[in-house]
Parts: C-alpha cells; sequence; structure tokens
C-alpha cells in the first residue's frame, strides 16, 4: 500500500463514505442521487458494521441468522469527480515528522483520493504553489490511486502560494461539476483565496476547503529568543514571541474567523485541519457532519 | 556628600553587564523558519511600543541597581556628618579655641577642661592607622603637631597641655589653617573637629569668612563642631573695663586716687566681688575692697588710693575675683612716675627789670598755679637770643614763648643752631610748644620751622593777622574743638564755658601747607591750636599769645591757661614713654636706635606654674626716617607685663608693656542654640556636646552618617521592582 495510504484512516474513511451535497451528474450509476432514472443496485458484498455507518444499510436478515450486524454493500450506482487541489508552497514545509503541513496535507488528501476511487466516484488531483506544478486528471480506476500517491511523493514545497488563480484556472478547466477539494494553508490574503472558492462553487462545484495548520501557528506556543525566517520570503525577525502572544493569537484568530465567515458566506465547507490532530479523527468527524447536515 | 571608599564606585562600570548581556543573547537568537510571517509582522507592530517601553524601563531599572550596588560599596557619607563608622582609618584634625572665654566655668569644670577631655575622647575612638593634627585658635591659629601625625599619644599630649590665652574669639583663622591641614592628607577619611564654646563672636566676626570655610571643609571632610560650654548655663562676669588716675602727672611723694571700672557683662548680678590694685606688683590698699553687688550691664567704679614712690615706668595691675570667667579679671596699665619734668622757656621778649611782665611769666604761672615750691615741673627760662643747643639738656618740653627767629641781627632771635638742635629735640620725642605775639615773623617761622624748614610748624603762617577789638574778641570754640584730642575736656563743662572768657583780639592765621591738625578754633572759624606730630615728638602750635599781648590770660585753675597747660605738658611727657599699654595679640614695638641685625628679646609674663618668664627671639627692622629700628613682638597672646629687651640682658631691662585682654570677648559668652549656629554658619552642622558620652555621640555620628545600610535598602526596592517590573511585562524569562 502506498505511503499516504493509512488503513486506519482508510478504514473509518470507507464507512463512513464520501457523499456529494449535492446532485453530482455522474457518468455511471452510483449510490449518489442521480438525474438519471432507471438504473438498478448491484450488490457487492457484506461488511461488519462500524458505528457512523448508515442503519438501513443493515442486513437484518444476515443479523437473524447470524447475530451481527453486517452492512450490504452495493456496486457505485452513480460517479462524481472530485478534483483535490494540494498546496506545495513553501509555507507548508512547517513542522517536523507527522505534524508537517505538507505531509499531513498529502496524508489527507491520499486519504480523500482513496475513498473516492473506492466508492467509484473518480479523483483528479493537482498539485500547486503560485502554479500548478503537477496535475492528474479525474479518473475512478483504482490503479489510478498509485498515480496519486506517487505525484504526493514527488510533491516538494517550493515558492509562495497563490491560491486564487489556481481556482480559477481550475474552475474554468473541470467542465463537469463535481467537489472542489482545496487543502492548504491558506496563509496568504483572505480575499483573492475567497475570489477562487467563490469562483469554483460559482462554476457549481461544492467546494471543500481543508485548512491545514500546524498547532505552533495557532497557538503560537513558542517561548525564548527566536529568530523568526519567514518560509515564503519575509525578512527575518527577531523577537521574544511569549511577549507577542496575546497580540498573535488576537490577530490569527480574527484571521480564522474571517476565513470561516468568508467561506461559509459563499457555501464553502471549512474544516480545520491542525496537524497535531490524528487524521482518522478530523476526517472521521468532517464525515459524520457532513452526514447530519444531510449531504451525501 | 562624599565616598568612603570612593575607588569602588569603578564597579559602577558594571551598568554596562546587562547592555552587554543585551548583545549576547541577541547572538544567541533561536532560528526558525516560520510561515505566517504577516501574523507575526503585525503582532510585532501592535507590540513593539510598548515592548521597547517596557524593555527601556527594565534595563534603567537594572543599571540603577547596579549603580547603587556600586554606590552602597563605595560607602556614601554625608559631607556635613562624619562617615567613618566601619573601621577604616581616619585623618583628623582638631581646631581647639583658645580664647579665655573658655576658661569659662559653667559647671564642674571649665569649658577648655571639657573641650580637652572631649579632643580626649575623640582620640580614643580612632580606628587604628587614623592621624590627628591639634590646632589652637583664638583670633588667630597655630598648628602645634604632633611632628608625627600617626602619633596619636603625641597628639593626646599636645591636647592635655593646650592653655587658654588672653585673644578673643574668632574661628576663621583656626578653620582656614584646619583645611590647609585636612587638604594635604590623604584620599582617606577626613574629619575636623572644632571644640569651642561657639561664642557668637568666633562665629560671626568674619561671618561670610567663615561660611565659605565650612563650606571648603565640608567639601573634602566632615565637619563636627564640639560645644564646651553649657547651653542655658549663665556665666556671671565681671570685667575690669579701667583703671584711671586722677592726676594729670603722675609723680613721686603724691598720693594718687586709682579709680577702677568694674563692668558686669553677664546676665545676672554679680555680688561679692573683691578688687585689688597693685603698682609694680606691691599692693596700693593693704585689703581687697569688696563690691556687694554689680547689675548686668553696670559699670561700676572702684577708687583705691596709693602712693607714687619710684620715678619711671611702672604697671597699675587690677584684679577682681568673684566670677566665673576670669579671663578678663586683670587689667595692667603702664604710668610714668616723674621726679621732675623739666621744661625750657624761651621767652622772646624777657624783662629782667619786670619779670611779671615778661612773656615766660604766664606760662609759669599756668604750669605752677599755686606756686607750689619744688614742684615737679621744673622750668627754665632764656631769651631767644641766647638759647642755645645745651639748654635742651634735661628738658622733656620746649615752650617757644613770641620767640622771633634770628635773621640779620646776630644778636636777636633763635640761633640756627638752637633751632637745628630744637628739631633734633623734638624728632627724638621731645615736645614742642609754640605760641605767638609781635615777635613772630610769619614769613621767618615758615623759612625756619615750617614748610621750608625744618617742618615742625603744622600749618604755614601766613601774613595777615586775624584781628578783633577787645569789646568784641575771638574767644576759643568749645563745639569747634577736636573731640579725640587732648583739648577734648574743653567741648564739657567747666572747661567750656571758661573758653568763653578768654578773650582773643589778635592771631597769627596759620592755615599755609605744613599737614598739621587743627585742635581748637576760635568763634571765628580760625586754627587756633593745632598740632603735629613729628617722628617721635610733636609740636603743639597755639596761633595767639600765651601772654597778654594779644589777649587777656587768667591764672585761674579753673579758666582757660592753666588747664591748657597741664593738658599740652601731660600729653606732650606721655608721649615720651616707650612701652606701653596695649591688647593681648596687638604687636609690641620699641624703636631703638639698635644696630642692624641687633638680636632682642620679649620677655613674656611668666607661666602660672613656671619660675622663669618666657623669652622669644626677635630682630630689629630696618630704620627709618629718624634712624632708628623698630623691634616689633607678636607673639602677645597672654596678659600681663611684657619687656623687650636686648639680647641675654636681664628680664625689666627693656621698655615695658602692659598687655590685657582682649575685651571684646568677655562681652557675651553664653553658648548659643544650635539653632542659632545654623543660622550664624548657614547650614545645619554637626554638634556633639562636650562631657559624658562624647565619644559615644561622635561614633553614632559616624555610623549615622554612613548612607550604605540606605543604598542597600535602595537597591532591594529597585531589585524588587525590577522583578515585579519583569514579571508584569513578562520580560521575567
Amino acid at each position: 500500500m502506498p505511503t499516504y495510504l493509512k488503513p486506519d484512516v482508510l478504514a473509518r474513511a470507507e464507512a463512513l463514505g464520501l457523499k456529494a451535497r449535492q446532485l453530482v451528474e455522474g457518468l455511471r450509476v452510483g449510490d449518489h442521487k442521480s438525474p438519471y432514472k432507471g438504473f438498478s443496485v448491484e450488490f457487492v458484498q457484506h461488511r461488519e458494521y462500524v458505528p457512523g455507518d448508515d442503519i438501513r444499510h443493515i442486513d437484518w436478515k444476515s443479523y437473524g441468522r447470524s447475530e451481527r450486524y453486517t452492512i450490504k454493500q452495493y456496486e457505485q450506482e452513480t460517479n462524481f469527480a472530485c478534483h483535490l487541489l494540494l498546496d506545495a508552497s513553501n509555507s507548508m514545509r512547517y513542522g517536523s515528522g507527522a505534524t508537517n503541513k505538507l505531509e499531513y496535507a498529502k496524508l489527507l488528501t491520499a486519504s480523500l483520493a482513496y475513498m473516492v476511487i473506492r466508492q467509484r466516484d473518480s479523483a483528479g488531483l493537482r498539485v500547486f504553489n503560485t502554479e500548478v506544478v503537477a496535475e492528474l486528471p479525474t479518473s475512478s480506476n483504482l490503479g489510478h490511486i498509485h498515480a496519486i500517491t506517487h505525484i504526493l511523493e514527488d510533491a516538494q514545497p517550493r515558492e509562495k502560494t497563490s491560491i486564487g488563480p489556481v481556482l480559477d484556472q481550475v474552475a474554468d478547466r473541470t467542465g463537469r461539476r463535481g467537489i472542489v477539494v482545496l487543502i492548504s494553508d491558506c496563509l496568504e490574503d483572505i480575499e483573492p483565496t475567497l475570489a477562487g472558492l467563490r469562483h469554483a462553487r460559482f462554476r457549481g462545484h461544492e467546494v471543500v476547503l481543508f485548512h491545514v495548520l500546524h498547532p505552533d501557528e495557532v497557538r503560537f506556543p513558542l517561548d525564548g529568543n527566536v529568530r523568526f525566517i519567514g518560509l515564503e520570503g519575509f525578512e527575518e525577525l527577531m523577537t521574544r514571541p511569549h511577549l507577542l502572544r496575546p497580540a498573535y493569537l488576537r490577530i490569527v484568530g480574527k484571521y480564522l474567523e474571517d476565513l470561516r465567515r468568508g467561506c461559509d458566506g459563499s457555501g464553502v465547507d471549512y474544516v480545520q485541519m491542525p496537524t497535531d490532530r490524528p487524521l482518522a479523527n478530523a476526517l472521521a468527524e468532517y464525515l459524520v457532519r457532513r452526514l447530519q447536515t444531510g449531504r451525501r | 556628600m562624599q565616598l568612603l571608599a570612593s575607588s569602588m564606585m569603578w564597579g559602577a562600570a558594571a551598568v554596562s553587564i546587562p547592555i552587554a548581556l543585551h548583545f549576547f543573547y541577541k547572538a544567541r537568537y533561536r532560528p526558525l523558519p516560520w510561515a505566517p510571517m504577516r501574523f507575526l509582522k503585525e503582532a510585532i507592530e501592535q507590540t513593539s511600543r510598548r515592548l521597547k517601553f517596557q524593555e527601556w524601563v527594565l534595563l534603567a531599572l537594572r543599571c540603577l541597581a547596579l549603580l547603587l550596588l556600586a554606590l552602597a560599596i563605595s560607602r556614601p557619607a554625608s559631607s556635613s556628618l562624619s562617615g567613618t563608622g566601619r573601621g577604616g582609618a581616619i585623618d583628623a584634625v582638631f581646631v581647639l579655641d583658645t580664647s579665655y572665654s573658655m576658661d569659662a566655668r559653667d559647671g564642674d569644670k571649665t569649658r577648655l577642661e571639657r573641650a580637652r577631655a572631649a579632643a580626649a575622647a575623640v582620640l580614643d575612638t580612632l580606628p587604628k592607622g587614623s592621624s590627628c593634627q591639634v590646632i589652637t585658635c583664638s583670633d588667630r591659629a597655630a598648628l602645634l603637631g604632633p611632628r608625627d601625625k600617626f602619633n596619636l599619644d603625641e597628639a593626646r599630649a599636645l591636647v592635655a597641655r593646650v592653655k587658654s590665652t588672653s585673644l578673643s574669639s574668632d574661628l576663621f583663622p583656626g578653620l582656614t589653617e584646619a583645611l590647609a591641614a585636612v587638604k594635604a592628607e590623604s584620599n582617606r577619611a577626613r574629619e575636623v573637629y572644632v571644640f569651642s564654646d561657639l561664642q557668637e563672636d568666633a562665629l560671626n566676626r568674619q561671618q561670610g569668612a567663615v561660611r565659605g570655610r565650612c563650606d571648603e571643609i565640608k567639601k573634602v571632610a566632615n565637619l563636627v563642631f564640639v560645644r564646651c560650654g553649657v547651653p542655658g548655663k549663665a556665666v556671671p562676669n565681671v570685667a575690669v573695663a579701667d583703671v584711671s588716675w586722677k592726676t594729670e602727672i603722675p609723680h613721686t611723694k603724691t598720693s594718687v586716687p586709682f579709680v577702677v571700672s568694674l563692668r558686669n557683662t553677664g546676665a545676672e548680678p554679680v555680688k561679692g566681688v573683691k578688687v585689688a590694685l597693685a603698682l609694680d606688683g606691691k599692693m596700693v590698699e593693704k585689703d581687697e575692697i569688696q563690691v556687694d553687688q554689680i547689675d548686668p550691664g553696670q559699670t561700676y567704679p572702684v577708687t583705691l588710693t596709693g602712693g607714687l614712690d619710684r620715678p619711671g615706668v611702672g604697671v597699675v595691675s587690677v584684679t577682681v575675683k568673684g566670677d566665673d570667667l576670669p579671663g578678663d579679671n586683670v587689667l595692667y596699665k603702664t604710668i610714668l612716675v616723674r621726679d621732675k619734668v623739666g621744661i625750657l622757656l624761651v621767652d622772646g621778649s624777657p624783662k629782667p627789670e619786670n619779670p611779671t611782665g615778661s612773656g615766660d611769666h604766664f606760662v609759669k604761672t599756668a604750669l605752677n598755679p599755686g606756686k607750689v615750691p619744688n614742684y615737679y615741673i621744673d622750668t627754665e627760662t632764656v631769651s631767644a637770643a641766647e638759647a642755645g643747643p645745651k639748654d635742651l639738656d634735661g628738658k622733656e618740653i620746649v615752650y617757644l614763648l613770641n620767640a622771633p627767629v634770628r635773621t640779620t641781627d646776630p644778636t636777636a632771635g633763635l640761633s640756627p643752631d638752637f633751632l637745628r638742635e630744637l628739631a633734633r629735640f623734638v624728632r627724638g620725642g621731645g615736645g614742642l610748644v609754640i605760641s605767638c605775639g609781635d615777635l613772630v615773623e610769619p614769613e621767618d617761622y615758615n623759612k625756619a620751622l615750617g614748610s621750608r624748614g625744618a617742618k615742625l610748624l603744622p600749618f604755614d603762617l601766613k601774613k595777615e593777622l586775624h584781628a578783633a577789638t577787645e569789646a568784641a574778641p575771638f574767644y576759643p570754640a568749645a563745639d569747634q574743638v577736636d573731640e579725640a584730642s587732648f583739648l577734648g575736656p574743653f567741648r564739657k563743662s567747666p572747661y567750656a564755658e571758661a573758653l568763653q572768657r578768654v578773650a582773643i583780639t589778635r592771631m597769627l592765621d596759620a592755615s599755609g601747607p605744613g599737614g598739621g591738625r587743627v585742635l581748637a578754633r576760635t568763634t571765628g572759624g580760625f586754627p587756633y591750636v593745632a598740632s603735629k606730630v613729628v617722628d617721635a615728638g610733636e609740636v603743639i602750635f597755639v596761633a595767639g599769645a600765651l601772654d597778654e599781648q594779644w589777649g587777656n590770660f587768667s591764672a585761674d585753675p579753673g579758666s582757660f591757661h592753666v588747664p591748657l597747660a597741664v593738658f599740652t605738658v601731660t600729653h606732650l611727657t606721655g608721649r615720651k614713654v616707650a612701652g606701653g599699654t596695649e591688647t593681648a595679640g596687638t604687636p609690641l614695638v620699641w624703636q631703638t636706635a639698635a644696630d642692624p641685625g641687633a638680636a632682642f628679646d620679649l620677655v613674656g609674663p611668666a607661666l602660672p606654674d613656671e619660675r622663669f618668664r618666657p623669652r622669644t627671639k626677635l630682630t630689629a627692622g630696618p630704620a627709618g626716617p629718624d634712624g632708628r629700628r623698630p623691634v616689633t613682638g607678636t607673639d602677645t597672646g597672654r596678659a600681663g607685663v611684657y619687656h623687650i629687651v636686648p639680647a641675654g640682658k636681664a628680664d625689666e631691662a627693656g621698655p615695658i608693656f602692659a598687655v590685657n585682654p582682649d575685651p571684646r570677648e568677655g562681652q557675651n559668652v553664653a553658648p548659643p542654640a544650635d539653632r542659632e549656629v545654623a543660622e550664624w554658619v548657614g547650614f545645619t552642622p554637626a554638634i556633639v556636646q562636650a562631657g559624658a558620652g562624647t565619644e559615644t555621640a561622635v561614633e553614632n555620628l559616624r555610623t549615622r552618617s554612613e548612607w550604605t545600610e540606605w543604598a542597600l535598602l535602595g537597591l532591594l526596592i529597585f531589585l524588587v521592582a525590577e522583578s515585579a517590573w519583569a514579571w508584569f511585562c513578562g520580560l521575567a524569562r
């Protein structure tokens, strides 16, 4: 299994499924509500019930036989295109090990791609900084996962972030409506980012923003004498961060609030992904929330 | 403020430590690649001013704390108080007041005894390695020693031997000497102690100068006044103000009443004062006279009568007992007792056939109105033409009575030889009285005796006469008499009234050049009597006649001519006395005919417990215009009888001087309050009371005055403030 496909993450995400909130114009029949009537459902297999599964899919006959909850799985009923946009700018370099933002984002991207393809939808990938540096068109072929993970493994943080133009480009070049998933730390001005997101929404896409942030960037727990070196071209700043913490937290809090409100106002799903939080939990929580809000 | 360990102030350089640490830690900043730099930058922009302010305050507090630490270990001390309570060596200078008010007994001890005890106590407090210099001070100062200033035992012995003088108080010279001594000291802790009764005159006589010296001393040393008097304790004091005798010219074979003036200068009545008077050490009356009471401010006359037996210069000494300030209980006065007074009358109009009509008759009558046989005033008459140099032998006074100056007639008038010798006689100390008459030619007098001749005339004479009628004559005006002159009594009754009975019809105009002094004028404002001091002698010029040619004459003792003659002779004979009466501290001068460089001794009064009179070496000074050389003795600090004698001669083989206590010192001997001292010196001085506890007081003063504890307390406060500020600002990490 490729590096970025963690079994625990995938197991929980797969169980929950990724449902398009809107009607997706699929090329094939899936479990999404399709505008094209008359397609039948094809049973594939049973699997054990896990919390979070829709109880409507429990096979009660099987329960009567084995007294175990099992879920009936079907062949995909319809197909949607999921456009994954991964920010690989220098600002994503921050953090070490599992909490490195880019690594965390790659894992998230791979997980999402895997889930989408496993449920017979198609997924595509664009890695970008100031521009798109790697691109993989949408496909529902299981082998496509490997292509995605290879691109992810090759992705290195470079240059600055430029989300707005990339979103504009994606919105313009994807003819079919689908899901646009932006995975980024969004450390640039809010307004161009929101403009790009709104553009994608305008094109009929469901847009989800996974806002990947390192806990240091949110809680600013730094101490001592620190010489901050800008990852995206700012000059060096020497300071004692604990003296700045109140002001920093106030500024960051306002920024996050503005971004959240901007997303809500544009119909964009905003999901904050602190890298110290296990990806499985964060992803599951998001998917549960989608289910609870009726988005499939 | 001064620093007792000033080198420790180098520690103030430690203020560079926080600054260096600032740069050190700046170089040790941990690098961190950071993504959301704009948030950080914005946070810095929002907080930088506040942070800078907080850091500056913190830096200032830390630097101040280090400065305070340096200050504390430098041992700061007040400049007005002693600041040497930590055992370091001290360079001390003692100024001991030796004016005679220090002999006042305002308790069980005299002030000087207290001063000595207090000085010894302060010496005991000096740490090991300290030095001490002892200065005595009255109205002059002297550095006594010790020869090795680190020899405190010698200093202690010097202090124990300090004796009072008869001088008055003035701390200025003592402070000046102390300043010089303390400035010559090393850079250790320095203290100046002034042991004095701090009477007003000591600080106020030269108030500005004393303040200046105090300020200068305070800059380099700690100045401590040790008060030796007891505040609030009155000192009963009766001073001998004067002694006079009721005779014009004291002479042998007479009994003279002496009037002693006693004055109570204290603040309370003095009872039972005993007065004694001695002439040349011999009591003039067998027993002392006791005065029942003298009230404050009262001058009380006491008359004692004594016989004058021995001719020559003697000393009248008055002593009193019964008060608490002995310094002014004595008064000495020289008295010239004469056997005979030789007077030469040079008569310009002798009338052998009618002696009572000649000019000398009237002066003889005035000098001896009672015609007493073998009178002590011995007159000899000679005509002007016959007067020669030898006639001046044995004479003290010469009268020129209407005596013409020889011109063309070699048988008339005063000969040049006589005039030449007469000038020498006057310059040598003789007295000359010149009276006028028809025979006196102004021009001739001016040439012979005036500014163009011997320069004996007080003023050159003018040709014109001042003439008046018998009906409206001139007479000497009482209010025109020079009060300070020997004719001063003529301003007062009964002499003032007698002047109006003098009728002057003619007189010469003595208003030309000459440099004399007018002693009396007539009602018209014309100079009538004038004088001129010529070297050691003096000339009295009467512009009128001393007979009945140009006015009237009265032999009445209460009239003008008799007292004029007596006053004149008394005045002129008094000038001839070598030595005299002076105040302690005044230089004693004897004009001698000694060779250049001749050695003399000033023989002072014997000290109470000593047998021999102390001698001070003197040398004759440069010769004056008269050829005589002054011998000056300045070591006259103690009241008593002094002599100036040729070196090696007997104690009394020279002129005698009576030296009296400075009367200013006894006027106000009450010790002042601290507030008054502060007003006089212009600051609040450190004052320690002499007596029991002086040692402790001095040590407490030293301890109190050092600010080390306060500096450390300040340091603690600064450190607490620094910590609180750092904690409050989050800068403590």
